[in-house]
C-alpha cells in the first residue's frame, strides 16, 4: 500500500504590480511548514517593498492547491494579517478549499483575517490587532 | 638530468659491490654457485659496505667483519676471535644453517637496541657471509602503525559503547571501565558538583565499578578544579602522586601511585566531568603519546556523557510537563457521567496541544464546569500556554455562570504582542435537574460539541465563537442543551477529525465520519463512548503519525444517579504535590 505523500509545501508569487500581490500557497500549511510560510511571506512582502516602495494595498493568497491546514497554519496567517495591517495591506483569501472554509468558520476569524486594512498612518510597531473584530451574530 | 646522474652513481656502486663478490653485475648468485667471496679476498667494497657483514665459518667463529659490523658489535667481535661476539639469535641461526643446509630463511633480531634482518650468503668450506640489513625504522613505524590502529579501534569501541546508552550513570560507568582497562591501572571520574557533592566513579582492572558521592576539595588535586571548569588539562609532570588525597585512590587499590593524568571530559559548552587516570609505580609512567590519547578518549567520553546528561534533563522536563498535562481520570459527579480519553502524540516534540479539565460543582445544585481545548503549536511553548490557560480558567471558575465573561477575561490574559499563539476551547457547564442534564455550551473557535441522542441522532451543538488569545476582542455564542437519560455530549479536538489515514492513508477522518460513527454510541456509558472514538481514530490512523487526540463525554446515565466521585482530579493532584 502506498502511503500518503504530501505535496511539497511552496509559496509562489503569481502576479505582482505596485498595488496588488497574488501569491499561491501549495501543499500542507501546518506545524512543520508554518515557519516556512511566515518566512516566505516576509521575504515576498519585503521584496515587493524594495521594488515598489510602500504601495502595496492588497495581498491575495490563493489556496486552491492547499492540501491541509492546521492551527499552526492559522497562527501563521494571524501573524501575517497583523504585519500586513500594520503596513496598510489588506488580506484576501481566494479559492478556499472546503476544509479551510470550515476551519475559518469554526474559529470565527474569517472576517477578522480579510478585514480591509486601515490606510491611515501605518504604525511601525506591530500593535495587537488594530481595527475592530467583527461581532458575532 | 639529476636523476640520470644518480642512476649512474648507483650502477657504479653496484658494480663495485658485485665486483667485490667476483660475480658479474646483474647475475644473481644462486645458492650453490662456486663464485663466493673468499675470506681474504674481499677488498674495500666489503669493508666499506654500508650494512654490517660478517664472515662466519662452519664452526660459528667470526672469520672477518667489515667496518660497519665492527662498529655495531663493538670490540668483542672486532678482533673476530670469539663466537660469543655474535648476538645469540644470529649464532643460533648460523648453527641451524649448518645442520639444515641451504637455503635458509632470513632471520631477524636486535643488536644494541636496533633491529636487523640477517641474510646469509654461503661461501666455500662452509663459511657464510651474514649481511645485516637494519630495519629499526621500519619496525618502529610498523609498531606505531599497529598501536595507532589499536587506539583507533579502541576509540571506535568507546564511541560505540558510550553512544548506545543515554543513561548518565551507565555512560559514566562504561567510561571509567574502559579507561581502567585500556589506559591505566585505575580510573576515576569526577562529575561537576550537584549541590556541594561530587559523584565519584572508581574503576580498576578486574574489579566492579563503584559509584559514590562525596564532599571533596577540588583544590586538593592539581588541575582538578580547573578541569571541572573546563580549562585545559595540567601537564602530567606537574602532578605529584604523593600529594593525592585518599578519595582519588580507588578502594582496595593497594599499590603506590606512580603517575597521574587529570583531563577534563569536555561536554557541550560545560564540562561533563573530569577523568583521572592512575598508574601504579610498578608500571612505567604515562608517555606523551598516552597522554594525548587519554585526551582523545576524554573528548569522546565527554561528548557521550554530555549528550546523556542533556537527554536526561530533556526527559525530565518532558516528564514533568506531561505529569502536569495528564488529564484527570473522571467518573460520576453529581449524577452526571464524565469520561475523558487522551492519546498523546507519539512524537515527544508534538506533545502539549490538547487538554481537558473537569471542575466539579461544590454541591449538586452547583454547575460542574468542563473545559476541553487545543492550543495552537506544539512542544514546550504549547505546553506552557496550556498550563496558563488551565490555571486562568481555574481562577475564573467563580464567574463560570457567564461563559462570555470568562472567555473574554481569558482572552485578555492570553493576548501577547509578539506572537499569535492562540487556543480554541469549549466550555461546558453541567447540572443535573429532575432526571435531565442541563448543559450550557460555549465554543471559542473550537469544533462544536456533538450531541448523541438516545434514538441515535447526532446533532451539532449550535454554538460558535472566536478563538482566544490572538484578537483584542472576541465574540462567542452559547447554547443550552438538555440531555435525557442515555444521551451524551461529546467534546473532542481536531486530532480526531484531522487524523489522516484510511484505506489509502491520505484521507482525513473528518466530521461526517465521526458523526456517523457516533450514531452507534446512543445510550452508551460515557467511558464506552470515548473509548469507541479513540479506537476508531486509532484504526483510521493505522501506522500514521498523529497529533494529540482528546475526547470528553458528558453523559446522562441510563441508570440514573450514581456516586459522586472524581478520581485523580485537581484536589488529588494538589494534595500529592503538597505531600512531596
Amino acid at each position: 500500500m502506498t502511503r500518503y505523500q504530501p505535496t511539497e509545501f511552496s509559496v509562489t508569487v503569481r502576479a505582482a504590480d505596485a498595488r496588488t500581490l497574488r501569491v499561491a500557497v501549495r501543499g500542507d500549511l501546518d506545524y512543520d511548514t508554518s515557519d516556512d510560510f511566515a518566512l516566505a511571506m516576509y521575504d515576498t512582502l519585503h521584496a515587493h517593498a524594495e521594488e515598489h516602495g510602500p504601495t502595496l494595498r492588497d495581498l491575495h493568497l490563493d489556496w486552491a492547491e492547499l492540501n491541509a491546514f492546521d492551527s499552526s497554519g492559522l497562527s501563521a496567517l494571524l501573524g501575517l494579517r497583523r504585519r500586513a495591517h500594520s503596513a496598510g495591506i489588506s488580506l484576501h483569501l481566494d479559492r478556499r478549499p472546503e476544509f479551510l472554509v470550515r476551519m475559518l468558520q469554526v474559529t470565527g476569524i474569517a472576517d477578522h483575517l480579510t478585514q480591509p486594512a486601515n490606510r491611515g498612518v501605518p504604525s511601525s510597531s506591530p500593535a495587537i490587532g488594530e481595527g475592530e473584530s467583527a461581532p458575532m451574530s | 638530468m639529476r636523476d640520470g646522474c644518480r642512476t649512474t652513481i648507483f650502477f657504479r656502486a653496484a658494480e663495485r659491490w658485485w665486483g667485490a663478490q667476483c660475480v658479474p653485475p646483474l647475475v644473481i648468485p644462486s645458492p650453490g654457485t662456486s663464485e663466493r667471496p673468499r675470506g681474504g679476498d674481499i677488498g674495500t667494497a666489503w669493508s666499506d659496505a654500508p650494512c654490517p657483514a660478517v664472515l662466519v665459518d662452519s664452526g660459528g667463529s667470526v672469520v672477518e667483519a667489515n667496518d660497519a659490523a665492527r662498529a655495531l658489535f663493538g670490540r668483542h667481535t672486532a678482533d673476530g676471535s670469539a663466537q660469543s661476539g655474535l648476538p645469540h639469535w644470529l649464532a643460533e641461526a648460523h648453527r641451524r644453517l649448518g645442520t639444515a643446509g641451504l637455503p635458509a630463511h632470513v632471520v631477524s633480531g636486535a643488536v644494541a637496541h636496533r633491529t636487523f634482518q640477517a641474510h646469509p650468503s654461503p661461501g666455500e668450506g662452509g663459511n657464510v657471509v651474514w649481511w645485516l640489513v637494519e630495519d629499526t625504522a621500519l619496525r618502529s613505524a610498523e609498531q606505531a602503525l599497529r598501536s595507532e590502529r589499536e587506539r583507533t579501534a579502541l576509540l571506535a569501541d568507546i564511541s560505540g559503547a558510550l553512544l548506545s546508552s543515554l543513561n548518565v550513570d551507565r555512560c559514566t560507568e562504561v567510561t571509567a571501565r574502559m579507561a581502567a582497562d585500556h589506559l591505566a591501572d585505575a580510573a576515576l571520574i569526577v562529575t561537576p558538583a550537584q549541590g556541594r557533592r561530587h559523584s565519584l566513579t572508581h574503576a580498576q582492572a578486574d574489579r566492579a565499578v563503584t559509584q559514590t558521592t562525596a564532599h571533596i576539595d577540588a583544590g586538593s588535586v592539581p588541575g582538578l578544579a580547573e578541569a571541572l571548569q573546563g580549562f585545559p588539562p595540567v601537564p602530567t609532570r606537574w602532578i605529584d602522586p604523593e600529594d593525592l588525597p585518599d578519595w582519588v585512590v580507588p578502594p582496595g587499590f593497594d599499590r603506590p601511585i606512580g603517575s597521574v593524568i587529570v583531563t577534563p571530559l569536555p561536554g557541550h559548552g560545560v564540562p561533563a566531568g573530569v577523568l583521572i587516570l592512575l598508574r601504579s609505580s610498578t608500571q612505567r609512567a604515562f608517555t606523551d603519546g598516552e597522554e594525548i590519547f587519554a585526551r582523545l578518549f576524554a573528548a569522546r567520553a565527554g561528548a557521550a556523557l554530555s549528550a546523556a546528561r542533556l537527554y536526561a534533563e530533556q526527559a525530565s522536563i518532558t516528564a514533568t510537563l506531561l505529569q502536569e498535562l495528564l488529564p484527570p481520570r473522571l467518573e460520576r459527579v453529581h449524577g452526571v457521567e464524565y469520561a475523558g480519553a487522551f492519546r498523546a502524540s507519539q512524537d515527544h516534540e508534538r506533545v502539549g496541544g490538547d487538554f481537558y479539565d473537569v471542575h466539579p460543582g461544590a454541591d449538586p445544585s452547583k454547575e460542574t464546569v468542563v473545559v476541553l481545548g487545543d492550543v495552537a503549536g506544539k512542544g514546550l511553548e504549547a505546553a506552557v500556554l496550556t498550563g496558563k490557560i488551565r490555571t486562568v480558567l481555574q481562577a475564573l471558575l467563580p464567574l463560570s455562570g457567564d461563559h462570555h465573561q470568562v472567555l473574554g477575561l481569558l482572552n485578555d490574559a492570553l493576548l501577547h504582542s509578539r506572537h499569535t499563539r492562540f487556543a480554541t476551547l469549549v466550555l461546558a457547564s453541567a447540572r443535573r435537574r429532575s432526571g435531565q442534564v442541563e448543559l450550557r455550551l460555549t465554543s471559542a473557535g473550537h469544533l462544536p460539541p456533538l450531541i448523541i441522542r438516545a434514538d441515535g441522532r447526532v446533532e451539532e451543538a449550535d454554538t460558535g465563537g472566536m478563538l482566544v488569545g490572538a484578537l483584542p476582542r472576541i465574540a462567542v455564542r452559547s447554547t443550552d442543551v438538555v440531555l435525557a437519560p442515555g444521551e451524551t455530549c461529546l467534546l473532542y479536538t481536531d486530532g480526531i477529525t484531522e487524523a489522516r489515514g484510511g484505506p489509502l492513508g491520505d484521507q482525513l477522518y473528518g466530521e461526517a465520519r465521526l458523526q456517523e460513527a457516533l450514531r452507534e454510541c446512543a445510550r452508551m456509558p460515557a467511558r464506552a463512548v470515548v473509548e469507541r472514538v479513540q479506537m476508531i481514530a486509532a484504526q483510521w490512523l493505522g501506522e500514521g503519525r498523529h497529533d494529540d487526540l482528546a475526547t470528553l463525554a458528558i453523559t446522562n446515565p441510563v441508570g440514573g444517579h450514581g456516586a459522586l466521585r472524581i478520581v485523580d482530579g485537581h484536589e488529588d493532584r494538589r494534595r500529592r504535590r503538597e505531600e512531596r
